[in-house]
């Protein structure tokens, strides 16, 4: 039989109180604001490969300070909540948000992996929609895949990336 | 003979997987009213099975 064990919730972060003094779960909100929008676009043309080769691209991000960097800063949070990618061909696409450690090792980028966050496949395009978003772990580097696998040398692939965060963004 | 028509039946060959390259493109990023852009990024070429085993 379980008993149910009295324990105090420290109140952390920004926002309400949290009067969720005894009960299991306490949800404190991370994100200040949904009006902190950070979205990242990218667009090229890019040599197809075959499968399962694919193309990844790191996602970038900005610490307090402004500095653009490869990994998640120690001092803004970032929620990832969807990506959207899209080709040029209605061929098998690929959509995928990947945890890797950082630095990643150029030579061997696969020595990094970490974890798949979410990996979905379609025709012409690809949606990952994660429905109680992703908190980017800090010190980790994020990688989004950019691939269509047609019979075609070329493609051009977009994608585009949007995320919450407590940065003042202006 | 034989040799000589094998090859001409070989379908064209994938350009092969690059681990890392510089591509000419449009990254940017959107930051409330602030926009950065970079025309020219990094692209990893990974072999998503191997890469399954890593980790």
């Amino acid at each position: 039989m379980s008993r149910r064990r009295a324990f105090t919730v420290t109140p952390t972060g920004v926002g309400r109180r949290d009067w969720s003094q005894s009960i299991e779960l306490a949800v404190q909100a991370e994100v200040r604001s949904h009006e902190y929008r950070y979205n990242w676009a990218v667009e090229a043309e890019l040599d197809t490969y075959a499968f399962p080769d694919t193309h990844f691209v790191l996602l970038q991000f900005q610490d307090e300070a402004g500095n653009v960097l490869d990994y998640v800063p120690s001092d803004v949070k970032y929620l990832i909540y969807d990506l959207f990618m899209s080709g040029d061909y209605n061929a098998l696409t690929i959509a995928a948000l990947e945890r890797y450690s950082y630095p990643l090792v150029l030579t061997d980028p696969n020595a990094a992996f970490i974890e798949t966050i979410a990996m979905i496949f379609g025709y012409g395009s690809a949606k990952i929609k994660l429905t109680e978003g992703h908190l980017a772990e800090l010190g980790s580097a994020y990688m989004v895949s950019l691939n269509q696998w047609s019979e075609l040398d070329e493609f051009t692939a977009s994608f585009i990336v949007h995320a919450y965060t407590d940065l003042m963004v202006g | 003979m034989s040799k000589v028509k094998k090859d001409k039946d070989k379908k064209p060959k994938k350009a092969k997987r690059v681990k890392v390259k510089k591509v000419k493109g449009r990254y940017t990023i959107t930051a409330g009213n602030k926009t950065i852009d970079r025309d020219e990024f990094h692209v990893y070429g990974i072999d998503i099975k191997e890469r399954k085993e890593a980790g």
